[in-house]
């Protein structure tokens, strides 16, 4: 049985292209296609269009053989026996193609220039023929096959270029010739195209031209999108794809030492994403400098530059030099990143509501500093956390009587439900004090008498408070259930105790809380949903990988004590902190050879 | 001057938004190998990643973050291999709408142990709005099961800022003074 397959050659594509389709030919397009090493064996070829050296390939390819081929670029192109596959290429629209190179329906010569399509498909001027042959006749039909529409696939690569209803061909249009021109600016590779450009100048966005001034408006924009030529190596698949090295260099000795240190932080605010740095902006509310910023603090590596949103990228000048350029992966750099503006008192006054405004005070001062710490029993908070790490104990409701009301805390959902509003948690921090038993003066008959009738009456030898938890039983509970439609839901119960514990504490310590003891986190925070303070995801980092104490930790990461305190303060009362450095050590026994290479990522990635 | 890459990884059983979350980081429109699903998956989502996802992040002319998003179904853990390769830690997405999140969980951590035992883990749960349970106490637990302790962050993979926040804590974890 003859070989229906397409046998196709690869016309110096890309190194990624070429990777990728080879694995596509090796797996999902075994069916329909077969790589030909040799382009005279080949049926078709399949080229890059917005690579020079695989048009020109293509160029020769098709003068010397008269064969088809699979034209993939990023904007639609009219280029004569070739079908169109849109970039980045999806196993839909190779198949596609195939189906078309073996039917015939390839692109004739037509007068169109060439126009962003709405849909990843070849362009409508399409001629079926029977057999493939070198010199196709051109048939001006505008309208597509029926038969070879292209379906639109559900999860298609390229959505960028696709805007529903865009397009309208006018054959009216400028010769292919003129508008093929600025579409060759765009040069490149099939696996990662450009940074987009400005809304505004989006190739989807871009009607057909009908006159010269939209024309050059139309090269305007594509040569925009020209990206700037690097001298760095091209982009490669990975290693074992592409046989080429490893894409993780040996370590730099000069950058890791250069990072090694904690540098200054360049701000970023929990809103979007990064770890919460105020006193990097700016002075903090105290007016205390930020000792991040200190002359101890390595030297950051170059800027990185951060890439902005396509939406709020500035329109891209045209580029001064378009030879050679094959590296349309390459956008340009962004801009030079700004400097983070001063926090708004807004964000100072959160600072100053979740870590308070003390200055550090050296560690000898601490036993007699009172002003650093607050009788945490006394707080609501201490009575919540007891609900909480009762409930996460022993997996089951919790209930806990306030004398505000009462809150079930359900610990398979995280959740709480309470009787009173949501906003008394945070007003009402302090809880009534608990009544002492008064033992004085009473004698030992007297004292066991007392014990001996409490156990008669089963009542709770524990000294009795004004607040009190106690397990929900499996029936009591479904009992509840028509009772806790009626009361207010606390999704994120943990979130809620982390942020508690900040405002309660307002950067001082629980009373005795040893601040040279060492600290290891059990786990680490929800950091995505938790509120973040500053630094916390740092010191988070700390504690889960080696532990220190509250004074250490302040002094490794040169932040102010407070904020130590206040994630301190946070992560007991969602009983995550432990002294208790055992897991932390099995898991992180090895030390990470990777220091301070992480720099410039992490820097981009806080914005 | 030598151009400095750095590689990290993606993977979750399907439906877990590691395409999703490449594309909300990447600062270049990411290549996807999606393919209309044929099997289990189509139950889940009409196309599934069938080879990998690539994103990038660029850090300056000489410098880039790859991302690399492995195919979720089994059927394909020829190529977690070849993509972890030089790799610098595992982002293990789960989604918890998953008739077993624990699981998959177990599954990707003993198939990748040997990776992140050599580099660093952080897990982002998905879809907990839709389903709040298992919590994230729960798959932490699970981890120290099996002596892992990793990050573990409830994360939309459309949101930029969670998936930033995972990344960050991976960076951190291999260094907390970056």
């Amino acid at each position: 049985m003859p070989d229906s397959r397409l046998k196709v050659a690869f016309l110096s594509l890309p190194q990624r292209t070429h990777a990728v389709l080879e694995y596509f030919i090796a797996s999902t397009g075994q069916g329909d296609f077969v790589l030909s090493p040799d382009e005279q064996q080949s049926d078709a070829a399949v080229f890059d269009f917005d690579n020079p050296d695989s048009r020109h390939r293509w160029e020769r390819y098709h003068a010397q053989l008269g064969r088809p081929g699979i034209l993939l670029s990023i904007v639609g192109q009219q280029v004569p026996m070739t079908v169109w596959v849109q970039k980045p290429v999806t196993t839909g629209s190779m198949l596609e193609a195939a189906a078309r190179i073996k039917a015939g329906a390839w692109c004739i010569a037509s007068p169109e220039p060439a126009v962003a399509e709405t849909v990843a498909a070849p362009k409508p001027e399409v001629k079926t023929a029977p057999t493939p042959g070198p010199a196709p006749t051109p048939t001006p039909e505008p309208t597509p096959e029926p038969a070879l529409a292209p379906k639109r696939e559900p999860v298609l690569a390229a959505p960028v270029l696709a805007r529903p209803g865009a397009v309208s061909v006018d054959a009216s249009s400028a010769p292919v010739s003129e508008a093929v021109k600025p579409v060759a600016a765009t040069g490149g590779e099939i696996a990662l195209p450009p940074v987009l450009p400005p809304a505004e100048a989006r190739v989807s966005d871009v009607q057909p031209p009908k006159c010269g001034w939209l024309s050059r408006l139309l090269e305007t924009i594509f040569r925009a999108m020209k990206p700037r030529v690097t001298e760095s190596q091209p982009e490669s698949l990975p290693e074992s794809l592409a046989g080429s090295q490893p894409l993780l260099p040996a370590e730099s000795p000069a950058l890791s030492q250069a990072v090694s240190a904690p540098a200054p932080d360049g701000g970023g605010v929990a809103a979007d994403g990064a770890d919460f740095c105020p006193d990097a902006m700016a002075a903090d509310a105290s007016g205390r400098q930020a000792n991040v910023a200190d002359d101890n603090a390595a030297p950051a590596p170059s800027a990185p530059y951060p890439v902005p949103e396509a939406s709020a990228m500035p329109e891209a000048p045209a580029p001064e030099d378009e030879a050679g350029s094959d590296a349309n992966i390459e956008a340009p750099p962004g801009p030079a990143p700004k400097l983070k503006a001063a926090p708004s008192p807004a964000e100072m006054a959160d600072v100053a509501r979740y870590c308070g405004v003390s200055d550090d005070i050296p560690a000898a001062e601490f036993p007699r500093a009172a002003d650093r710490y607050y009788p945490y029993d006394r707080h609501l908070v201490s009575a919540l956390r007891e609900a909480y790490m009762v409930g996460a104990k022993w997996r089951s409701p919790t209930r806990l009587d306030l004398d505000l009301g009462c809150l079930i805390f359900v610990p398979a959902e995280n959740c709480a439900y309470l009787d009173f509003p949501e906003e008394a948690l945070f007003d009402r921090r302090v809880v009534s004090q608990p009544r002492r038993r008064e033992v004085r003066g009473a004698g030992v008959q007297e004292l066991f008498a007392d014990l001996r009738q409490r156990l008669a009456d089963r009542r709770v030898v524990k000294q009795p408070r004004r607040h009190k938890v106690r397990m929900v039983g499996v029936q009591e509970f479904a009992d509840l259930q028509q009772r806790l439609a009626s009361l207010t839901r606390l999704d994120r119960f943990d979130a809620t105790l982390w942020k508690l514990g900040m405002t309660t504490a307002k950067g001082r310590l629980p009373a005795g809380t040893d601040v040279n003891k060492v600290f290891f986190l059990k786990s680490w925070p929800n950091m995505t949903r938790f509120q973040r303070s500053p630094y916390s995801l740092r010191i988070a980092a700390l504690w889960a990988t080696r532990g220190a104490s509250l004074l250490e930790t302040a002094r490794i990461l040169e932040i102010p004590q407070r904020y130590v305190f206040a994630f301190y303060n946070a992560a007991l009362a969602t009983d995550i902190v432990t002294d208790d450095g055992a897991a932390v050590k099995r898991s992180f026994h090895r030390t990470s050879r990777n220091q301070g290479r992480f720099m410039n990522l992490f820097k981009w990635l806080r914005g | 001057m030598s151009q400095i890459d750095h590689k990290i990884i993606f993977a979750g059983p399907v439906g877990s938004g590691k395409t999703t979350a490449i594309a909300s980081i990447s600062d270049i429109e990411p290549l996807r190998t999606d393919e209309i699903a044929s099997d289990m998956t189509n139950s889940r989502k009409p196309a599934t990643t069938v080879a990998m996802d690539y994103g990038m992040i660029r850090l300056g002319e000489r410098e880039k973050v790859h991302l690399y998003g492995t195919p979720g179904q089994e059927r394909f853990d020829f190529m977690w291999d070849i993509l972890t390769k030089g790799g610098i830690g595992l982002v293990l997405l789960l989604d918890n709408t998953r008739p077993t999140p624990f699981q998959d969980m177990k599954f990707y951590i003993n198939a990748f142990r040997e990776f992140i035992d050599d580099t660093r883990l952080v897990v982002g749960v998905t879809q907990m709005d839709m389903k709040a349970m298992p919590t994230l106490d729960e798959y932490i637990d699970k981890l120290h099961e099996m002596d892992v302790l990793a990050p573990v962050f409830e994360i939309d993979s459309r949101r930029r800022e969670d998936v930033s926040m995972l990344i960050q804590a991976l960076l951190l974890s291999h260094d907390p003074g970056i």
